[in-house]
């Protein structure tokens, strides 16, 4: 929320302004810090999440997490399972119309998470998600992104949508890094309301990038199969 | 209780200096081994601590902790459907608690039976109320077992903190001493096969295809082995010599047991450990299975003893 301040601020007042932020800063930091706290543990203590960095290490630079999706606690697990520092520059991209819904939802959403939300009606053509989320992202953070576009109720992995295509398309460069989330499906299923607290695992992979030249079709595949490729590790 | 907080110092700087100098020749991997019981030892002489400090409501709290989180493992590694969530949800935040707090209330009349009188019999309704059948057998049976095994056995282990002892019995240690009294012995009779190791060269598998180091050679140490460090002990007991190496013998039986049982669970879905079913879990099955199948034997059987000789010592 920081990055929201505006930063046209006139010259001379830039101490006062400097002053300003870091209050502010402060002041956020406690509930959101308390908050976000208060958060991972919960998702820590219902999903008895494990997790592991296989072929790959926990950083700061920007990157595209994405993974399998079949609940409601895979964001929330994903976010919780990395470090805080990391977490710190990491942004969920969440529905619009759940998250911002009622105002528990929004404070989590756009409080502790961060969360960039994305309108899923009435999408504007000259204002796509895609540019939506890349206008937040800027060049400082990453985000947590499910390419399904839903969640799965088998446990099988859908195909992947466009959209993680495009997005390296008019980023170049960018990293993804792929994640495989076990058994959350039976911790809290699609339609389910209430968890059941068994043990679940992700397994945090190395990065891949868009190839030069690659198809959309070759590229959504690999990007699905480095998923699949991480059951087990 | 200063005895087996020596003997624990012992055998924990024992560990140490053969971890340190690792080219003695005893191999790694039963160092390893040895190395984590002993931590495991450790945790349970903080429960029996814990007991006689803190009081018993801290204990029935530390036990239903853990099967809590035996549960989990249990359940994680048995194939559920859809229709098994909602019951499992009843199972983690309604069953366990209630079976611990009737342990804490002392309700001997409701904990013997809450579970296999009231929920075996609830949960294959429910789970046939929603009306999804396949597997429904085997999954009514492994919810029961998991449940049996993991709740309502290892909650016998704290319950042993409320059996009313005979008032003229010379026992000083009282409740938390007949507690610290199955747990040491459930962890000696696991010791003995891996002293076994040096002493039989050619050993006999019981089930070559559940567990290799389950062997006849081990489980007769070991009940031996039990049976005499239990009789030695009774003095620290409620119980006299015989009745003290008859018990230790029941308990080391049953141990044996819990261990080859959940190796077969194991075995049948295809993980070495439960602890690596998940990584970076410490695999609580693993350390509590001989608890959970002694402690319901050794506490009937204590009470048969305290029926028939209520004024022994």
């Amino acid at each position: 929320m920081d990055e929201l301040t505006p930063s046209n601020s006139e010259e001379p007042k830039e101490q006062e302004q400097e002053k300003k932020e870091s209050n502010s800063f402060r002041r956020t930091a406690f509930d959101v810090a308390v908050g976000r706290y208060v958060l991972a543990f919960l998702a820590q203590f219902l999903s008895g999440a494990t997790s592991r960095w296989y072929a790959s290490q926990p950083d700061v630079c920007q990157r595209v997490y994405y993974a399998n999706h079949t609940s409601h606690l895979d964001i929330l697990v994903i976010w919780a399972s990395l470090p805080s520092y990391v977490r710190r520059v990491v942004r969920p991209v969440a529905a619009k119309d759940y998250w911002s819904a009622g105002p528990i939802r929004r404070y989590i959403a756009t409080r502790l998470f961060n969360a960039i939300l994305l309108e899923r009606q009435n999408v504007k053509a000259h204002h796509s998600p895609i540019d939506v989320m890349l206008e937040e992202m800027g060049d400082k953070y990453s985000i947590i992104i499910f390419p399904e576009g839903g969640r799965q109720s088998s446990g099988e992995m859908a195909e992947f949508k466009s959209g993680l295509y495009h997005l390296c398309k008019k980023k170049p460069g960018l990293e993804l890094i792929p994640i495989y989330i076990d058994n959350m499906n039976r911790i809290l299923p699609r339609g389910a309301f209430l968890p059941v607290p068994l043990l679940s695992h992700l397994v945090f992979g190395p990065p891949i990038y868009l190839e030069k030249n690659e198809r959309k079709q070759d590229f959504l595949e690999r990007a699905r199969q480095a998923v699949l490729d991480l059951k087990g590790k | 209780m200063l005895i087996v907080l020596v003997i624990l110092g012992l055998t924990s700087m024992t560990a140490w200096i053969l971890q340190r100098h690792a080219g003695s020749g005893i191999d790694p991997i039963i160092l390893d081994k040895f190395g984590s019981r002993i931590s495991g030892w450790w945790l349970l002489f903080s429960f029996v601590a814990a007991a006689e400090l803190l009081g018993v409501g801290v204990v029935v709290f530390l036990f239903g902790a853990m099967s809590f989180w035996a549960m989990r493992e249990f359940v994680t590694l048995t194939p559920t459907r859809q229709a098994d969530h909602r019951p499992l949800f009843l199972i983690f935040f309604f069953c366990i608690p209630l079976q611990y707090v009737f342990v804490w209330l002392r309700m001997y009349s409701v904990y013997s039976v809450l579970i296999p009188c009231y929920i075996f019999l609830l949960i294959p309704m429910i789970i046939a109320a929603f009306g999804d059948t396949k597997f429904y057998l085997t999954r009514i049976t492994q919810i029961s077992v998991s449940l049996l095994i993991c709740v309502y056995s290892l909650s016998f282990a704290p319950a042993l903190l409320t059996i009313p002892l005979p008032e003229s019995n010379g026992s000083t240690a009282g409740n938390a001493g007949l507690l610290c009294f199955f747990l040491l012995m459930t962890q000696v009779s696991e010791f003995f096969p891996f002293f076994c190791n040096y002493v039989f060269p050619v050993q006999h598998s019981i089930a070559p295809e559940i567990n290799t180091s389950k062997t006849w050679e081990g489980f007769g140490t070991s009940l031996l082995g039990t049976a005499l460090v239990g009789s030695i002990l009774h003095w620290a007991t409620p119980f006299d010599f015989w009745a003290a190496g008859l018990m230790s013998l029941a308990i080391a039986f049953m141990a044996f047991g819990g261990t080859l049982t959940l190796s077969a669970i194991k075995r049948d879905r295809g993980v070495t450990d439960y602890g690596t079913l998940v990584t970076g879990h410490g695999g609580i099955l693993d350390r509590i299975d001989s608890i959970c199948f002694a402690a319901p034997v050794f506490y009937h059987l204590t009470q048969i003893y305290f029926h028939f000789f209520p004024k022994v010592g």
